[in-house]
């Protein structure tokens, strides 16, 4: 109890600590070097339009894990304003041909159930789409079987899985043209698009459409240029067990922008906040679980094997 | 975070959290202390959480109208009288019960399914080879036609450019069931009996009928998915319901409520606390009304 209280305290100081004025000209984001140095990677003053390619800088201090077959990590410490002053990125890259991807459906009785702790022996697992109260928001196609219908929002993205494996990203709301065929295994939307196209930064991102200084937990899933799919979460880098978990973290346009350094053509956001929660397999088959505060009711699970 | 930085931050603020309860707005000294052991700054002035018209600040008086919105939200039902919640209780029966079946005959399915697709596959090309006897009927049929024109002749072909033009009409506006209807008049001038065709070729390739065990186990899929979709147009309407109960925007009720649940997870054993994350009014406000809370959140 004493330890709990302990844990609490020290990080209102950690959080407290991290109270920083907004720097002139705009928001920052930066890598933590171990050297206490930090190497900024992206300045909201000088924000690309479009990511044309992974920011080399980024790219080169990013030590990818071997998973399990067709799965890579990653964990990058990052800086940013405020009280993301000190977070951790949490990176994966899934060679879609190499594992079998299937969506979970996570609604037990009247409430979402879902959470990582059901997904210790995949690859990789991750809560999907995104959900107001109990509900998945939008389009949620399982086993070739249409669970949900079409949401519709311009800032909506969708992931589509299809029976020979490969991964086809939608932009916008339109899925209309992979409603009911017979080779689409799953599928799922979600909001708000980070990047489309190929690497283009929405408008709403860029005019102020979308709240650019609420920050908060994030989960993306983007398409990189290889055709691999990109999952970056933020965690708050606190040294107490579970603190890391408290909904702090990046904007939506800093999200986008790591997705865009990280080398992706296409992302979106999944829900963040409490319900962001990833685990991934290592090499040995450990599970490395990065838990949430909230059962989800939709998981993006990848196992091993196409 | 330097490591001796920490361990003064936790020696010093464990010690001053002990008095916490008993002296009202030691967290913040206890917040700043730690500010400044860490970071060697003075702390500016005021709550880490910044409230504007879409974040309001938790106090008694809005986590009541919260409350009020929250029931609202969950008692709120569809056209049928039922909540969201009833919906998708009986929506997960409904897939249970599905799943269930389908585990039972898990590998009946695929046998059936592999054997009815051979089967179907031999039901068209017997379709096939009766079309083209058909064809060829008709050809000798035509062929046959020449010489004396006999008013029955000149019926037959009257006939038969009408039900042919009314084919491409139907066609050429995608209009499905004109065709059908058409194709059924070309078919009555030529005695073709389409419904014999089908039924014999189904004997002939022993099209057996999907199980009953299979037509229960994916009628209880479709009503899971039906039911799954009412539950969603419950909700829409829910949120509207409880935002208006809570006098609140539907934005600063979804904030709310957001934050509320955050409050009651970090409560649960094993979670941090929420000191940095609420404002001390708001923590004092979330706390009287948890047990309330927990009833929408727990």
């Amino acid at each position: 109890m004493i330890g709990r209280t302990a844990c609490c305290v020290a990080a209102v100081a950690l959080f407290a600590a991290a109270a920083d004025p907004a720097r002139p000209g705009g928001a920052t984001l930066a890598l933590r070097l171990s050297s206490g140095a930090a190497r900024v990677f992206w300045r909201e003053s000088h924000a690309p339009v479009r990511w044309t390619a992974a920011d080399a800088s980024l790219a080169a201090l990013v030590t990818w894990h071997p998973g399990q077959r067709g799965v890579e990590w990653s964990t990058v410490p990052i800086a940013g304003q405020g009280e993301a002053h000190a977070l951790t990125l949490v990176l994966a890259r899934i060679d879609p041909r190499s594992v079998s991807l299937d969506l979970v459906w996570g609604i037990e009785r009247d409430r979402a159930a879902w959470t990582v702790d059901r997904a210790t022996d995949a690859a990789l697992a991750l809560n999907a789409g995104m959900f107001v109260e109990q509900l998945p928001w939008g389009w949620v196609v399982m086993n070739g079987r249409e669970r949900l219908a079409p949401g519709h929002g311009p800032l909506s993205s969708a992931v589509v899985g299809l029976a020979d494996g490969r991964v086809v990203w939608v932009d916008g709301d339109d899925v209309s043209t992979w409603l009911g065929r017979a080779d689409v295994r799953f599928a799922f939307q979600s909001y708000p698009t980070l990047l489309v196209g190929d690497g283009a930064v929405p408008v709403a991102l860029r005019d102020g459409a979308i709240n650019g200084t609420h920050r908060d937990a994030r989960l993306a899933l983007g398409l990189d240029r290889q055709g691999r799919l990109l999952v970056a979460m933020t965690r708050l880098d606190v040294p107490i067990p579970g603190a890391d978990r408290i909904p702090f973290g990046l904007t939506v346009p800093e999200m986008a922008a790591v997705m865009g350094a990280l080398g992706a053509r296409h992302a979106v956001l999944l829900d963040g906040g409490l319900s962001a929660q990833v685990t991934i397999s290592d090499s040995t088959g450990q599970a490395r679980a990065w838990k949430g505060l909230r059962r989800v009711p939709l998981a993006l699970v990848a196992r091993a094997g196409p | 975070m330097h490591r001796p930085s920490m361990m003064i931050a936790l020696a010093a603020l464990a010690l001053a959290s002990v008095a916490q309860a008993q002296i009202g707005g030691i967290r913040r000294k206890v917040r700043d202390a730690g500010r400044q052991a860490v970071t060697g700054q003075r702390p500016p002035r005021g709550a880490p959480p910044q409230f504007d018209n879409t974040m309001l600040e938790l106090n008694p008086e809005v986590v009541a109208r919260l409350i009020k919105g929250l029931e609202a939200r969950s008692t709120a039902r569809g056209a049928g009288g039922q909540t969201a919640a009833q919906l998708r209780t009986r929506s997960s029966a409904a897939s249970e019960e599905a799943a269930t079946i389908n585990n039972q005959h898990s590998d009946d399915r695929a046998q059936w399914v592999d054997a009815n697709n051979t089967a179907e596959s031999c039901v068209s090309d017997e379709l096939s080879k009766a079309n083209e006897q058909h064809m060829q009927a008709m050809q000798q049929r035509f062929m046959g036609m020449t010489g004396v024109n006999t008013p029955e002749k000149m019926k037959f072909m009257q006939d038969w450019t009408a039900a042919g033009q009314e084919a491409q009409q139907a066609a050429a506006s995608n209009d499905t069931v004109g065709l059908r209807r058409a194709q059924a008049k070309l078919n009555t001038l030529m005695g073709v009996d389409a419904r014999a065709d089908s039924a014999k070729a189904r004997a002939t390739c022993h099209l057996t009928p999907m199980p009953a065990w299979m037509r229960r186990a994916d009628s209880l899929a479709a009503i899971s998915d039906t039911l799954l979709v009412r539950a969603r147009v419950v909700e829409d309407s829910a949120r509207v319901s409880g935002s208006s109960a809570a006098g609140m925007t539907p934005a600063q009720f979804a904030m709310a409520a957001e934050r509320a649940e955050a409050f009651v997870a970090l409560q649960k054993p094993g979670n941090v606390g929420s000191g940095y994350v609420f404002s001390s009014t708001e923590e004092q406000a979330l706390s009287a009304r948890l047990v309330d809370l927990k009833k929408y959140f727990g």
